[in-house]
């Protein structure tokens, strides 16, 4: 089950919410978890059993790991940590490096399991003593498919004082819906137009025009799945840090990180980066601190070359800024910064949506006309026209413009903007509907990952 | 050690022991090997090799109507079917939840392109030879049905893509 699927809105969502808002306490957190394990087994069932399998494991070994610390010695807990690690990054490996089918979320959900594993040695969370607890943290079905990656430690004082109020439930709608119009207005839009570019031969033209659609789509892709993600837990009484900050409004590439997948990001600076050292040692030891962040969050991503070729080509970035064009970049003016920045983080898209390295390598060369048929497709003018109005609203949406109007005269005001933007809201919300049941596929791309 | 302790361990190695033996289970190698390629990159691969001149795409109803499968059971579709009665262009790609499904998906597209042939049969040579060249080619999770001027070129695309 997806968040944009028509059973997941109309009868999952109400029924689970209806029962949320009648039963609280342990009670409403019991039928969380389990509405949580249906959403999750929806799809495949067996997928539901390892993820169960995953959170026993992850709960005895915060106890083990806490146990061991406190009764005997550090070295046995690190140890029970390392084999609990290892068994739980072994079965993500096996899952998306094998040819065997890639239970949807298992990246974000064992990125989440260990984070609270490697908390729990540090001593900077207590080991839950309830498996509810953790079961609700890490199945959450908000955020179980994509998440944002919360850490335990952030979401333990919700999990039993999660109010489902009228007034959170609204403004978790509104977000909500925002997601899904940035979703399928938007990126399956948008996703629509990269086929009709990238079909046939590349042209100079086509190869820049693919790399803009596409990067527009997987940000409203994304970016509308973590709105619909935050909006839902909102709506069941949580709170969850926003995932996007205009990521393309970043006048670097480390500023591009600091606003683009923000919980990912943050994981590796937590549990990668510092742990190494992270800037606190010799730049020899930095530089090598940064390539193994941007290395292991290539692989993350999947599976073949091109996302290590991805977190390589980000990390090459992240380096050159920080220790060569460093004093240079920050003189220069905050728009170059921006176009730049762009330029890098856009066509650094092409690993993502090509099949392989040498195909890579062919689009990045048709940009600048290397084995390119030509400036020009014909045809292509009207493909762009076709989809100029949702290019325009897409870039303004990639700036606070579109939002900021939003709360100035959305539902804010009195009776009449109240209505005019309910009535906005249900239009677009038709309109999405319709897309949705019209349309040939509807999933999200980080869903993959 | 205390009881505590003691128990953790014990359900510990419980949830290892019972994790690897279902993970085993569940990614033992079945038939052949289930590619992890997206979906946009493997329909990209694929579009980028068909001429869609002579067809339109399917949506959800489309699929139901022309093949009898629905659009929920799978992960993606891309459908594109002839805009006249005359074409016999058409382009079937479907990424499977389970590989189980193999076998009512083959079904559905050898009936596809059996009405076709059917309607085709003793008039429309052209079309007719089209459809008895087309390609059904399943590969694990993904299943590519091609009737085109070229379905080998297709599916070579769709190969390399997986």
């Amino acid at each position: 089950m997806t968040l944009n699927s028509l059973v997941f809105m109309f009868l999952f969502l109400p029924v689970s919410y209806l029962l949320c808002r009648i039963v609280r306490g342990t009670a409403g957190n019991i039928i969380l978890v389990l509405a949580s394990i249906i959403f999750y087994a929806w799809g495949n069932p067996a997928h539901a059993v390892l993820l169960v399998l995953c959170v026993l494991l992850t709960y005895s070994g915060g106890l083990l790991i806490a146990g061991l610390k406190k009764d005997w010695a550090d070295r046995a807990a690190m140890i029970a940590l390392i084999v609990d690690a290892g068994i739980l990054i072994a079965v993500l490996a096996v899952f998306k490096y094998t040819s065997a089918a890639l239970p949807t979320g298992i990246s974000f959900y064992t990125f989440s399991a260990l984070s609270y594993l490697f908390d729990v040695y540090r001593d900077e969370e207590e080991a839950a003593s309830n498996p509810l607890d953790l079961a609700l943290y890490i199945m959450l079905f908000t955020k179980i498919l994509s998440g944002p990656i919360v850490r335990y430690k952030d979401m333990k004082p919700q999990l039993h004082d999660h109010p489902v109020t009228t007034e959170a439930s609204l403004a978790g709608l509104e977000l909500f819906l925002t997601g899904l119009f940035k979703k399928v207005l938007l990126a399956d839009v948008l996703g629509k137009g990269f086929a009709e570019i990238s079909a046939g031969s590349l042209t100079v033209g086509t190869a820049w025009l693919g790399v803009l659609f596409y990067g527009l789509q997987l940000y409203f892709d994304f970016s509308g799945y973590s709105d619909m993600a935050i909006g839902l837990s909102k709506a069941f009484g949580f709170t969850v840090e926003k995932n996007f900050n205009y990521p393309y409004l970043s006048t670097s590439i480390s500023d591009f990180w600091r606003r683009w997948h923000i919980s990912l990001g943050m994981w590796f600076r937590n549990y990668v980066y510092i742990p190494l050292g992270g800037n606190r040692c010799s730049e020899l030891m930095q530089v090598r601190n940064l390539a193994a962040v941007w290395i292991l969050t290539g692989i993350w991503h999947g599976n073949t070359w091109n996302f290590v070729l991805w977190g390589i080509w980000h990390g090459a970035f992240v380096i050159l800024e920080k220790f060569l064009l460093g004093k240079g970049k920050r003189q220069l003016p905050a728009v170059l910064g921006v176009v730049l920045t762009d330029l890098i983080a856009l066509t650094g898209w092409i690993f993502f949506f090509t099949p392989s390295a040498g195909k890579a390598f062919g689009w990045f060369g048709a940009l600048v006309g290397i084995g390119a048929s030509g400036l020009w497709k014909a045809g292509m003018g009207l493909v762009l026209r076709n989809y100029l109005i949702t290019l325009l609203i897409a870039v303004l949406a990639c700036t606070p413009f579109l939002h900021n109007i939003h709360e100035r005269f959305a539902f804010r005001g009195g009776i009449v903007r109240t209505m005019i933007a309910a009535a906005v809201y249900g239009v677009l919300f038709l309109f999405s509907i319709a897309s949705i049941l019209g349309s040939t596929y509807t999933t999200f791309l980080y869903a993959q990952f | 050690m205390k009881q505590k302790t003691i128990a953790a361990l014990a359900l510990n190695a419980a949830a290892a022991v019972l994790l690897v033996i279902f993970v085993a289970v569940l990614a033992r190698p079945r038939g052949k090997a289930i590619s992890s390629a997206s979906f946009e990159t493997v329909s990209g691969a694929v579009l980028s090799q068909v001429d869609t001149g002579t067809m339109q795409e399917g949506d959800n109803q489309m699929l139901r109507r022309l093949y009898r499968l629905s659009p929920e059971d799978f992960d993606g579709f891309l459908l594109y079917y002839p805009t006249s009665n005359m074409g016999a262009e058409e382009l079937l790609l479907l990424k499977l939840k389970d590989l189980d499904q193999q076998e009512s998906v083959t079904q559905a597209c050898e009936a596809r392109r059996a009405t076709q042939m059917a309607s085709f049969d003793g008039y429309a040579m052209e079309q007719y030879a089209m459809e008895e060249n087309a390609i059904l080619d399943v590969q694990g999770n993904y299943v590519l049905f091609i009737s085109a001027s070229d379905p080998a070129g297709v599916d070579r695309a769709f190969r390399e893509a997986l």
